[in-house]
This record gives structure tokens, C-alpha cells and sequence, in this order.
């Protein structure tokens, strides 16, 4: 009796199973939708690969997409798998050997879940040394459809990532909102922020070598609550580029493309409905 | 638009120094400026932008002017104006904002000098906004509107010129003094005498003696391009906003130049790059009031007792004939250390033996100065002391010649101590006449300065009794515990009239 014929036999119990040589190439994903106040996360398995979505207040939705490809097996038994768990806890499992980015030797990973009722198991490995992880899944619940598609699409930029994070970090937290301008006229983008000491606007040219696509049609001008947009910032330090877009709403999608360790690229996405005081926002 | 300044952020070559950039060193003014206070005021002037601070308590001040050549161009007022509606010509624009958003603008110097390539502060009269428009590399700008209320001028009034103490340093050979001490370490003492200059911390109530670290740096005179040293001394001064002025004398690399006289009286430091660049910091300085308070206080005998006492344990190092000038030793400069202002003591003495024990401050004309504040920061006396002294009410306003003969206090203090003595003697009705007399020019100068917060630099009064004050009380011979008290609570009452004259409670103890 082999370990591998032991461990096929345990795994035949599994819905999902997948595993990892990386772990950081999951833990730096799900990094970028992490924030202390969105600590529920929904995790959908697909053949596709795993969505990890975590929403808050009902108006910014952050998912995370993990391809299959960027593991190094991944069996799925059943489709459209879906729990809900404690990402706090899932990534304080993720770093349990240390969530230092040096280089050097990277835990490996092995995920499996029995399906519904039955908690996520985590295997981390490294070194030889074996971490055995139990987390509870709770019911799955709604996740918003904000309805985002491509043709609605009024307004779109794709630019590097660096100069918006120094505009992200930078945000005078004392202001309430975030507005975003853009438009195919000067100033092209605008992010400002109305704060106790006075208003602070940055100004993103479409010639500016940031910018790697402008396309927008129509000025438009949306406002989103600061406090639960700047944790996307997060997202914005591990990505190398980032898509703004709008629709004819003022739903803004934001999409980050993050190149892990191994050269692949996975993709976060952050989206936000606007502030709007006076009517009340519509999910189809 | 109307006033438009723009700074260039490429490097500059500082006359006589070596390539700094511009935008690097107004950010760390600001920075530094923001150590003083919480606000900052922002003068264009024909001569330059002037940038001024001053810290909560009124006992430092600090001013740095960028003259029109270190900007690229410089407006400081818009064409037509001044003369329309028929005002004086030297009428400018004044505003003041707080240190916090200049700092958000200003955040990291350093990396404004590799980002930023130009900024440019404007101020939009129409929607009152002062705007700072950062343009960054790759095209991207930021800019800044903040909000900012107009305001009178901010002045400090001292002489700088007649201080027979003068130094001129390197901010290399001071900038040791930063790393010598604890970081919540308030004040420093710094002594000078022809031979040494040295450095001490400050320590306040020293209750237990033994408790208490000493630090202590001693520089030779061979360390400073200038050294010229009238009066020996020994001065008492924040540190933190000295730290401030050392790292920006440093950013600016220009010596910096250290004028003062006595204990009490503001030190002033400066430093000045010809037609670019010109800073003027003024720190004031702990006047040794708890010296001749304790004197008072305690029998003559006893007093020097204690003070010989005190200045062994908590000065190993009384090795050089200074034992007169410790801190500790309250009594110090009673020795005799060009401390004019401690004839008054001899005086004071006297009724001691009678059984009265005045409230000390009182004497001492220095009680006029506000106290120092709970944060411990000296207070900043505009004017001379001397001033406070006078009964009849002066114009506190008027610019005061440091050099002002101690002799004028020496007859005021006597005055007040037979005004005192006085009262001792009087019925509580006249004596609350009497009191009352010599109260109300203290109010009507005080009242001047409090109100004015804008206005010309003068010192509020309002601060609350320092702990000096109280430890001196508190100290004092046992005999005098209940008075002692209840004068603290008079004195604290009075204070804002800051005259103190409590005389109240020690009537019941005769």
C-alpha cells in the first residue's frame, strides 16, 4: 500500500482538488481583494478555474480568477461548485510558513473540498515540513450581477499601474468621495478628492507614456465612496497594469493584471457603483 | 489668478553651495516649519515669499524667505493691483494654512525631487483657494486647492543685533546634538563660556536625582567658524524645534548663525544665502525663574543646604567652578554669572525672616512672562521683562531693546515687594483696592495681547500655570504646604492676569 494509492483512494472523497507548486502565486491573488471589512469571501469552481469574489456594502464587488492553468492539477468532479469562508482565515493558512516574497524556496499547496456541508482542506508543504488546515465553509450567498458588459462600455483607458498607485496612496482619506473624470477632452482623467483642507485633483494625460489605450467617448463624471474604493490600491501594488472602465450607469470596472512568480498572468477585478445620494442604485 | 510663484524642480546650482534642488528644500521647510507649529503663513512679499510659523505657545517663531531668485518667476502681486481701492502700496496678501495639508502636498521630498518637475502656487482670489500645482513626470498633474484664511502678519520682535553672544555653526558640528539625546527629551541647556560650549538635557523636577539620566556634549570652540562669547551663559531651549532648524540649515547646507545673550532672553538662529535664501528661527529661552523662587521660599540657610546637595548628586561632573550655573542648583546665578536680574533677590530675601514668605513670582518680574506650558516649551518674551514689571501700563507692542538696564527691574521688584508688604499690613478692603490698582495695567496689556491672535506678535497670556511653578510651590518648606497651596490655586486664578498678587491666603496665617 503506496502513499499515492492511499491519497487516491482519500482524494476519490473530493469534489475539488488542486494543487499548487507556489502557494504565493494564490495567496498574492487573493491578497488584492482582501481588506479587514470584506472578510467573507464566496469561492465558485468551475472548470475554468476558481472565482474568488468578496463584496461590500452591496456597492464594490472585488473577484479574484484563478485559471486552471495556473495550477498544476486541478479536478473538478462536480460543476458550479460554490461555498462561502472566512478569507482572513484562508490566508493567514496560505502564509503559514511566512508571507515573505523573497524568493527561495515556496510552499506547495494541495486544496480539496468534499463538496457541500464539508469544511476546505488546505496540505501546505515545505521543506518536508506538512501543515494540515480545516476551514469551516459557510452557505453560499447571492453575489451581486452588476451587470458589466462590454458594449455598454462608454469610456475606457488601460494604463501602467505605478503612477495610479501613487495617486491611490496618496488620496485624501478625509474626503467621502472619489470622483473620476473622464473624457476624450482635457484633462482626459481626473481623480479629485474634496477634503477638510481643500480640493486635490490628479490629472492623467492620454499622451503620458502611463497610458497604454485611451478610448473614450463621452465626459463623464462618477463619484465613488473613497473609504471602500481605496482598498483596491492593494490590488493596484501587485499588478503591473490596470483597465478603467465605465459603462453608460457609471459603473466603473476596474481590472488589474497581476504576472505571478511563474510568468502567468491572472486578472483581479474591482466593481463599483457610484454614489448617488438621491436615487437608489439598480441590480438587474 | 493673481499671485504666481513657480518653483523649478530641476537641480539648481545654489550660489556658493552645491546642487541642491529647489523643490527639495521648500519641502523640507515646510516640514520643518510644521515642527513649529500648526499653521503656516504665507506672505508674498516684493522682497519674496515669506513662510512663517509659530508654535501654540508663542515661545518660537520661525521665518524663512525665498527671495525671487530661487523661483523660476515670481509675482507677488498682480498687475493693477494695490492701488485700486486707494490702499497703502504696501499692502500684501497674507494667508495662512494648515501645516497638515502643505505637508500632504510636500510629503516626501525626496521623492518630489525625482517626480515633480515644476510646481507652481497660485492664488485664486475669487474662490479663495491657494493652489499648488504639482506637475509630475510622465505628463501627470496634481494639483492642490486648499482652503486658507487671510490674516494679519506674523511678526516676532527681538534684536538679533545685540547679542553679545555669537556663533556662527555648521550644521555638521551641531548635528550631533540631535542624535545625543533621548527623543522625548523637550529641552536642552546649552552653556557657553570663552573655552567650551556644552550641551545638556534639561531636567525639570528632580525629584529623585538618582533617577534622572544626564547627558551632556561638550564642543570645542575650534568646532564653529565664529565664536564670540560676551557673556557667559547658559540658555534653555526646545529641542525639538532646534532638531527642526538643524536639519533644515542642513538641507540648505548654509552655517548657521546662533545669536543670544542671557538665560530668558530668545535665542536666535539664522541663516542666509545672499539674494536666495534666508531663515530666521527664534526659540525662547527658560527664564531660571525657579532659582530665585526657591531662595525666597526657604529659609537662606536651608536653601543653600539643599542646593549644595542638589548639585552633587545630580552633577558628578561639578568639577569646574560652575556649580553656580547648574540648573539644578536653584540658586544659581546667584553666584553671579552676569545674571543681572538676581540683585532683585537680595531684596526679596528680606521678608523672609519677617515670617511672611511672599509668593516668589511675584518678585520676579518674570512671573509676567507666560508660564511655560504642560508641554514644557519655554515661553517667548516679546518684549524685555522689565516691561511687565512697570505698573503703570505700557504698550506692549512696542519693540523693546533687549539691552534694557536690569536696573529698572531691580527698583519695580522693590516697589512691588513694598506694595506687597503693604498689603499685608491693610485692611482686606483697601488691600483688594490696592491689589486691584496693580492689576489692572497687567489686565489691559494682557487683554491687548490675548485678543489679538493675528496681530502683531505679542505673547498670550492665557497659558496655563507651569509646572515650574507649581513644583516650586510644592517644593517649598513644609511650613508653608497649606499656603503654598492656596496660592497655587490663586496663582493659577491670577495668572491670566498674570500679574500675581495673591496675597489673600497669607493674611489668614499672620
Amino acid at each position: 500500500m503506496t502513499l499515492s494509492t492511499q491519497q487516491r483512494d482519500q482524494d476519490s472523497q473530493y469534489v475539488l482538488i488542486a494543487k499548487l507548486d507556489n502557494v504565493r502565486n494564490v495567496s498574492t491573488i487573493l491578497k488584492a481583494i482582501h481588506s479587514k471589512d470584506r472578510e467573507i469571501a464566496t469561492v465558485f469552481a468551475s472548470e475554468n478555474g476558481l472565482k474568488v469574489t468578496v463584496e461590500t456594502a452591496k456597492c464594490i464587488q472585488a473577484n479574484a480568477f484563478l485559471q486552471s492553468e495556473v495550477f498544476q492539477e486541478y479536478r473538478l468532479k462536480e460543476n458550479n461548485i460554490s461555498f462561502q469562508i472566512n478569507l482572513t482565515i484562508l490566508m493567514e493558512c496560505l502564509n503559514i510558513f511566512g508571507s515573505n516574497t523573497a524568493g527561495g524556496a515556496a510552499p506547495a499547496l494541495k486544496m480539496c473540498y468534499g463538496g457541500y456541508g464539508t469544511p476546505l482542506m488546505l496540505l501546505l508543504e515545505e521543506l518536508g515540513v506538512v501543515t494540515d488546515c480545516s476551514i469551516k465553509t459557510l452557505e453560499p450567498d447571492e453575489t451581486l450581477d452588476f451587470n458589466f458588459c462590454s458594449a455598454n462600455v462608454v469610456n475606457k483607458i488601460i494604463m501602467k499601474s505605478e503612477c495610479l498607485t501613487d495617486a491611490f496612496q496618496e488620496l485624501d482619506m478625509t474626503s467621502e468621495v472619489l470622483e473620476i473624470l473622464m473624457s476624450p477632452d482635457k484633462p482626459y482623467l481626473r481623480l479629485s478628492t474634496f477634503g477638510h483642507c481643500g480640493t486635490t485633483f490628479s490629472d492623467f494625460p492620454k499622451e503620458s507614456d502611463m497610458v497604454e489605450s485611451f478610448q473614450c467617448t463621452t465626459t463623464q463624471t462618477n463619484r465613488y465612496k473613497l473609504s471602500l474604493i481605496k482598498p483596491s490600491v492593494k490590488a493596484l501594488s501587485v499588478s503591473s497594469k490596470v483597465s478603467m472602465r465605465t459603462d453608460h450607469r457609471g459603473f466603473l470596472s476596474l481590472q488589474y493584471m497581476i504576472r505571478n512568480e511563474d510568468g502567468q498572468v491572472c486578472f483581479v477585478e474591482y466593481y463599483c457603483a457610484p454614489d448617488e445620494e438621491a436615487e437608489d442604485e439598480d441590480y438587474d | 489668478m493673481k499671485y504666481v510663484i513657480l518653483l523649478d524642480c530641476k537641480k539648481f546650482r545654489w550660489p556658493a553651495v552645491s546642487l541642491l534642488v529647489i523643490i527639495e528644500v521648500f519641502g523640507k521647510t515646510v516640514h520643518a516649519l510644521s515642527r513649529f507649529g500648526d499653521d503656516i503663513y504665507l506672505e508674498p512679499l516684493e522682497k519674496g515669499l515669506a513662510l512663517k510659523t509659530v508654535n501654540s505657545s508663542r515661545s518660537a517663531f520661525a521665518y524663512v524667505l525665498f527671495s525671487p531668485a530661487f523661483f523660476i518667476k515670481y509675482q507677488s502681486r498682480s498687475p493693477g493691483d494695490g492701488l485700486a481701492s486707494g490702499d497703502d502700496e504696501e499692502e500684501s496678501f497674507r494667508c495662512r494654512i494648515t501645516a497638515k495639508s502643505c505637508l500632504r502636498i510636500f510629503k516626501s521630498p525626496t521623492n518630489l525631487e525625482k517626480n515633480v518637475d515644476r510646481c507652481l502656487i497660485s492664488l485664486d482670489a475669487q474662490e479663495c483657494r491657494l493652489i499648488f500645482q504639482l506637475n509630475c513626470r510622465h505628463g501627470i498633474t496634481k494639483t492642490f486647492s486648499l482652503t486658507y484664511q487671510e490674516t494679519e502678519t506674523l511678526q516676532a520682535v527681538f534684536a538679533k543685533e545685540l547679542s553679545p553672544n555669537h556663533i556662527i555653526a555648521d550644521s555638521r558640528a551641531l548635528g550631533i546634538v540631535s542624535t545625543s539625546f533621548k527623543p522625548q527629551q523637550e529641552e536642552v541647556t546649552m552653556t557657553v563660556n570663552p573655552t567650551e560650549l556644552s550641551f545638556r538635557n534639561y531636567v525639570e523636577d528632580e525629584a529623585e536625582p538618582g533617577r534622572v539620566t544626564h547627558s551632556e556634549l561638550k564642543l570645542p570652540p575650534q568646532e564653529f567658524s565664529e565664536y564670540r562669547i560676551g557673556v557667559d551663559t547658559e540658555v534653555t531651549f526646545c529641542l525639538k524645534e532646534f532638531k527642526a532648524i538643524l536639519s533644515l540649515s542642513d538641507t540648505v547646507r548654509l552655517p548657521l548663525n546662533i545669536r543670544f545673550e542671557t538665560t530668558g532672553k530668545p535665542i536666535v538662529f539664522s541663516f542666509e544665502s545672499e539674494g536666495s535664501l534666508e531663515g530666521t528661527f527664534v526659540l525662547a529661552t527658560l527664564a531660571d525663574i525657579g532659582a530665585s523662587q526657591s531662595s525666597q521660599q526657604t529659609q537662606p540657610s536651608t536653601s543653600h543646604r539643599n542646593i549644595s546637595g542638589r548639585s552633587h548628586t545630580t552633577k558628578p561632573s561639578a568639577s569646574s567652578a560652575t556649580t553656580g550655573r547648574k540648573r539644578s542648583s536653584k540658586n544659581a546665578d546667584r553666584e553671579g554669572q552676569g545674571e543681572r536680574s538676581r540683585p532683585i533677590k537680595e531684596d526679596v530675601e528680606f521678608p523672609d525672616e519677617t515670617g511672611w514668605h511672599p509668593h516668589g513670582p511675584q518678585e520676579k518680574g518674570n512671573n509676567d512672562q507666560p508660564p511655560r506650558t504642560s508641554a514644557g516649551s519655554p515661553v517667548f518674551p516679546v518684549n524685555s521683562f522689565t516691561d511687565k514689571l512697570r505698573l503703570p501700563p505700557q504698550d506692549m507692542s512696542a519693540p523693546q531693546d533687549i539691552s534694557t538696564p536690569q536696573g529698572n527691574g531691580v527698583k519695580e521688584a522693590v516697589s512691588e515687594v513694598n506694595s506687597t508688604f503693604l498689603a499685608n499690613f491693610m485692611g482686606d478692603a483697601d488691600q483688594e483696592a490696592e491689589e486691584h490698582r496693580l492689576r489692572t495695567s497687567p489686565i489691559r496689556d494682557k487683554g491687548s495681547g490675548a485678543e489679538s491672535d493675528d496681530d502683531d506678535f505679542d505673547f498670550v497670556p492665557n497659558t496655563p500655570p507651569s509646572k515650574k511653578f507649581k513644583s516650586m510651590f510644592f517644593g517649598s518648606t513644609q511650613s508653608q504646604a497649606a499656603g503654598s497651596s492656596r496660592d497655587v490655586e490663586e496663582n493659577a486664578a491670577e495668572l491670566s492676569k498674570s500679574r500675581v498678587l495673591a496675597v489673600d491666603s497669607d493674611d489668614d496665617d499672620d
